[in-house]
């Protein structure tokens, strides 16, 4: 019996890497969008804040496209 | 395994859902297939171990990990004996289907026995099962408990605060000689911390409407009781 080890390794660090970048992203979005609202009292007014928040959950949202487009065979 | 094993918030929740996804999909990717319950096991005491005060039941983890190392020898010392008498000929396979129809109707009828329905499917383990090892320190309330002491003491405080008010506003009505004695600033001092409490819940803050209402009346007789002190 062998055990790719390398596989197993290359497993463990992607999990790592995917759960911390987009869990960290979507928490840092929320926090911003929050701070947003909460500075503003709910006006619908644009801010810095605003922005960098909806690019954080954008770019947790790509990130998980991207680890789709890895599976998916007949997409390279 | 998002109450019994971990109390659970929505944040942790996510986190282990994504690392939990994470870790199957990469592991299929690479050829090799991860038990999804132990994935999803896994990463729920790793969220929950990770939050500031930690309420993984290392109990019931423990007893779950217990039952993994008994499942696989179990299981093959099972099929081994099935294999044995299903082999022996037609009357083996009939032994073995009766034999498993048996165990399973056996283990229905004793799960029959508390059944878990939509009613107690979110409950507290400390409500249902009693295990030695429960800390009780954290939450050990079901949230629809909580809830229901919190209303408890909203009314209880708005029905506190309904009645005191009613009592300090007779007396300005009833006893005009002993509001006179009482200067004008001490009366308006008296107004708000009547009126603050009343914020404290929806029933105590109609009370306060109401009661603001006719205490406007009473602060234009407290102009009022300024001339009965020059009539006295």
């Amino acid at each position: 019996m062998t055990i790719n080890w390398g596989a197993l390794a290359l497993v463990a660090m992607a999990t790592v890497v995917a759960a911390v970048s987009i869990v960290g992203l979507f928490s840092l979005g929320v926090a911003a969008v929050t701070a947003h609202q909460r500075s503003r009292g709910g006006a619908a007014a644009w801010s810095l804040t605003l922005v960098a928040g909806y690019a954080c959950i954008a770019a947790a949202g790509l990130i998980a496209v991207y680890g789709l487009y890895l599976m998916v065979p007949q997409l390279h | 395994m998002g109450k019994g094993l971990v109390d659970l918030r929505s944040p942790q929740g996510f986190a282990a859902e994504t690392t939990s996804a994470a870790a199957i999909l990469a592991s299929a990717h690479m050829g090799f297939g991860l038990s999804t319950t132990q994935v999803c096991s896994g990463s729920v005491i790793g969220v929950g171990a990770g939050r500031k005060l930690a309420t993984v039941r290392w109990g019931k983890a423990r007893r779950m990990v217990y039952g993994w190392l008994l499942t696989l020898p179990a299981t093959a010392l099972f099929g081994a004996i099935a294999a044995a008498v299903a082999l022996t000929g037609p009357v083996g396979v009939l032994i073995v289907l009766v034999a498993l129809l048996a165990g399973a109707g056996a283990i229905y009828a004793i799960s029959r026995r508390t059944p878990v329905t939509h009613v107690n499917v979110n409950d507290s383990p400390d409500v249902t099962v009693s295990f030695g090892r429960t800390s009780t320190s954290t939450t050990p309330e079901s949230p629809a408990a909580a809830c229901a002491a919190t209303q408890q003491t909203i009314t209880l405080s708005g029905t506190a605060t309904a009645t005191t008010p009613v009592e300090t506003a007779t007396p300005p009505n009833t006893g005009a000689s002993a509001v006179i004695t009482s200067t004008g600033p001490a009366a308006s001092t008296t107004a708000p911390t009547v009126v603050t409490p009343l914020t404290v819940g929806p029933s105590a803050r109609q009370v306060g409407v109401r009661e603001t209402g006719a205490r406007t009346p009473a602060d234009d007789t407290i102009p009022g009781p300024a001339s009965p002190g020059g009539q006295q």
